[in-house]
């Protein structure tokens, strides 16, 4: 059974794009030690305390192996309990969940979740290697796939499946965009809001994407984010404004597209049914069950918004609104906050915020966590009872939802 | 067992790595089946695996069934028959390669096998290229080599 487990600490670290023009420079590294260091602040820790130390893949901006160890040493913890998550970008959200296990097995107390990248590498090289760590280098690759191609392909199923209109997926980029303007790292802060027609008359890379239906890629030039994990019991002694961890839930399905869709089932699951789908259905089933709760109940959201279709097929699996019915839902303002939507992607997402490279979960992350904390640093929503954060990466591959509470159920 | 792309010597046994830039590199991975893959393609045909325990056919880049995990599969020549189970124009290409061959039109296609591979649709109209759109295997030169592509049936 877990333990009651909260998160007594966090920090973050930017490097903004002022900064960058100005000639700044932060390392990856750097970014992650800062954020660690906040957030060790926050918790009124010291690193004699920590004994474990988890961490998403690998920066782009830093592609030594044993990145863990890497921070680790510049941090001079010891570790018990400490690697890489090796889950695309769902590491970055899941190693909470991992966190928490550790924790409640009694092996460790407190548990640093960590990471950070930077915009070392250019975005379109990055974007190509990125593709190359999705696609299969033999059998895909020389097709000339990269990153939104692969995801242009499920796009397409999506929207042949449940018919969605471009002006529907339009409307998710559209509120992102919303919040990115009161932000003051977004990457389309100055920008201005945007309308349906603006996103169908931006340029198209790959159907049926637009460019203003894609993200951000590679933006903003740096970011790092850390969370501290420890039992309840704990976090109390040490503060009174720690964050529970009410529930978690991951599913990881296959690497390469084509390993995505099979008649086998799982556990009675039919997960590889279809392209059009997200593990974000089995995973948040499993965090809201964990956590006595359902979607009804989340007064803040952040999903994974690669691209506007992702976004909808997210916002579905995560349970706010019926599978293929994303659509409607947008067109209602389901998550049009202004109009008593659902807050999501405070922070402008992916798709108005950025989405930097390794790093850019976690953004997702720290801007629940500081909403939860009444303390974000764009727009303000009422404070939170209870937050769902989901992430996936690669091609679909792996899926994660944690859900943090202010308070705890009742049950 | 060697395969040149991009003009540099890749042992399929070993696999290797290409820099593509300051920090990032392309992994080739071992791969000796894509030399059967890829000589079979040359004498135009596509080939798949069927597994010799439960007779479900799959990928040629599996090492085991999906469905019974028997390591025991054969290789098989495919009808080279399909529909196009989803696509993408792509309109915007982020190599200087691609670029002169831009728009080109990736898909995932199922074979009637049930097996999906990802390729190109070629020597069609692209306003007329659509989701259960039938298609057969024709060939074509990618990286320099010669492999499956699909046009309209």
């Amino acid at each position: 059974m877990l333990k009651d487990i909260a998160i007594v600490g966090y920090g973050d670290s930017y490097l903004t794009r002022e900064e960058a023009k100005s000639g700044k420079v932060k390392t990856p590294l750097q970014l992650a030690v800062e954020s660690t260091s906040n957030a060790l602040h926050d918790a009124n820790l010291t690193t004699d305390d920590i004994d474990g130390l988890l961490t998403g893949r690998a920066p782009f901006g830093d592609r030594r192996w044993q990145w863990n160890q890497i921070i680790a040493q510049e941090l001079k913890l010891a570790t018990k309990f400490s690697t890489e998550v090796t889950l695309h970008a769902t590491g970055n959200l899941i190693m909470l969940a991992y966190a928490a296990m550790a924790i409640s097995s009694g092996y460790v107390n407190y548990v640093v979740c960590v990471n950070a990248d930077n915009q070392a590498v250019p975005s379109r090289q990055s974007q190509e290697a990125n593709a190359v760590s999705e696609s299969d280098v033999w059998f895909e690759m020389p097709y000339g796939t990269y990153a939104a191609v692969m995801y242009a392909l499920v796009c397409e199923r999506y929207k042949y499946e449940h018919n969605i209109s471009p002006a529907q997926a339009a409307l998710a980029a559209v509120n992102m965009r919303k919040w990115a303007i009161n932000h003051p790292i977004a990457a389309m802060k100055d920008k201005g809001p945007i309308t349906v027609e603006d996103v169908l008359k931006s340029r198209v890379i790959c159907t049926p994407l637009h460019l203003l239906d894609c993200s951000v890629y590679g933006q903003p030039p740096g970011a790092g984010g850390a969370v501290i994990l420890t039992t309840v019991e704990r976090a109390k002694k040490l503060t009174d404004r720690y964050i529970h961890l009410l529930g978690f839930g991951g599913l990881n399905t296959h690497e390469y597209i084509c390993a995505k869709i099979d008649s086998k089932t799982h556990q009675g699951r039919n997960i590889w049914s279809t392209l059009a789908s997200t593990g974000a259905k089995e995973a948040s089933e499993d965090a809201y069950a964990m956590a006595g709760l359902s979607p009804k109940d989340m007064g803040i959201v952040s999903i994974s918004d690669q691209f506007t279709y992702i976004a909808m097929m997210n916002l579905e699996g995560c349970g706010f609104c019926k599978l293929g019915e994303a659509g409607r839902f947008l067109e209602k303002g389901g998550i049009d906050y202004d109009a008593g939507g659902i807050p999501v992607n405070t922070n402008g997402g992916y798709l108005s915020f950025g989405q930097l490279n390794q790093v850019a979960e976690v953004t997702r992350l720290i801007e629940v966590v500081r909403q939860m904390r009444g303390e974000p640093l764009g727009k303000k929503v009422d404070t939170p009872r209870y937050g769902l954060i989901q992430a996936h990466g690669g091609v679909e591959s792996c899926n994660g939802v944690v859900i943090l509470g202010n308070e705890v159920p009742k049950k | 067992m060697t395969i040149t792309i991009r003009g540099k010597q890749i042992n399929l046994q070993s696999g290797m790595d290409i820099a593509i830039g300051p920090y990032l590199y392309f992994r080739y991975h071992p791969m000796p089946d894509f030399q059967t893959f890829a000589e079979a393609a040359a004498r135009d045909k596509l080939l798949i695996k069927r597994c010799k325990r439960c007779g479900n056919a799959c990928s040629p880049a599996r090492i085991a069934c999906p469905k019974c995990i028997s390591c025991e599969l054969n290789w098989e020549e495919s009808k080279g028959e399909g529909t196009v189970y989803t696509f993408t124009i792509v309109r915007q290409a982020l190599s200087d390669a691609w670029n002169n061959k831009i728009p080109y039109v990736v898909a995932l296609i199922q074979l009637t096998e049930g097996v999906y591979m990802l390729s190109h649709v070629v020597d069609a109209d692209i306003d007329r290229i659509h989701v259960g759109m039938p298609v057969k295997v024709t060939f074509r030169e990618f990286d320099g080599m010669k492999l499956p592509a699909y046009c309209p049936k």
